[in-house]
């Protein structure tokens, strides 16, 4: 009989119980964080290419989680439905943040030796994180029209398949994106 | 008697009411490349049934909550989707210009 073929697996995805910042990550948030790990550290090293930051953001991903999930439960708030999904979507925002920060900087610094700045990158980041905000936060009818929007279907379209009005799409649309925008405007460091 | 010519108040409405690019082509454009290549899943851990997917694009009610998380979290995923949402809107616009050529020529 022929011999099986062996998988090469990498090295084991190990995870602090604390963020740098000292903050605990909860048991049940850490069993996620090692499920989603992987997938989710491969992304933020195609963006960022540091591995050792990425792990960072990662635990600080976790242990956000881990205090959003206890606040909800002290505040009797409904429950996160979805732990994997909101971790994966906090982690996203927080790389996305990162990156659209150095790209600030990296701007700045270029300003005083080039008069234009391309937009192109940042734009793409902003529009990243905005759109995460909305899936992250919104209901799912909104979820639903901003992902039917995007794809290009008209107001009308979008509210037949949804079987609202062509202005409830829309305005569940704008409320979406001026709720993303605030929020992203609030985390935005300033200056 | 009312005068031919529009009231200031009327005309002045009109203006507010002209329609404004509410969102701008570039969001659309860039929010749809982020979701359909900046999650790539080669391994399609949690992946749904491509059926399930496009059971989503035609009938979304009929679907759980879990599958829209997962498209806008898995490009691969969302790719598919985005192919059925598009068949799907071929199919219609093809019905309804069918219908309109079967209808007799209004006199």
């Amino acid at each position: 009989m022929r011999p099986r073929r062996e998988t090469k697996s990498g090295p084991p995805f190990l995870l602090n119980s604390v963020d740098r910042f000292g903050r605990q990550i909860a048991p049940a948030v850490l069993s996620v964080s090692m499920e989603i790990g992987p997938r989710a550290l491969a992304y933020a090293q195609h963006l960022i290419g540091d591995p050792a930051l990425a792990i960072n953001y990662f635990e600080e991903a976790a242990a956000s989680v881990s205090a959003a999930i206890e606040e909800k439960k002290v505040s009797g708030a409904p429950a996160v439905r979805n732990v994997a999904a909101y971790l994966f979507r906090t982690f996203i925002r927080m790389v996305d943040d990162a990156k659209y920060k150095e790209k600030i900087l990296e701007e700045s610094l270029k300003e005083s030796v080039e008069a234009r700045i391309p937009l192109t990158e940042e734009a793409q980041v902003e529009a990243a994180v905005l759109l995460n905000e909305v899936m992250e936060t919104c209901d799912r009818a909104s979820r639903e029209v901003v992902v039917l929007r995007l794809e290009g279907f008209s107001w009308k379209e979008i509210g037949k398949q949804l079987a609202i009005s062509s202005h409830a799409a829309e305005a569940r649309f704008s409320k979406a994106l001026d709720h993303a925008r605030k929020a992203f405007k609030i985390r935005r460091p300033k200056g | 008697m009312r005068s031919p010519l529009p009231l200031p108040s009327a005309s002045r409405k009109s203006k507010d009411h002209k329609r404004k690019p509410s969102v701008d082509k570039a969001f659309l454009e860039l929010g749809r490349k982020h979701l359909a290549e900046d999650f790539p899943n080669p391994t399609r851990q949690g992946c749904p049934q491509d059926d399930v997917l496009r059971l989503l694009a035609e009938q979304p009610t009929k679907v759980e909550d879990s599958v829209l998380d997962h498209i806008t979290l898995c490009s691969p995923c969302y790719t598919t989707y985005s192919r059925f949402l598009q068949q799907m809107k071929a199919k219609h616009s093809n019905r309804r210009s069918a219908t309109r050529s079967s209808e007799p020529p209004r006199v």
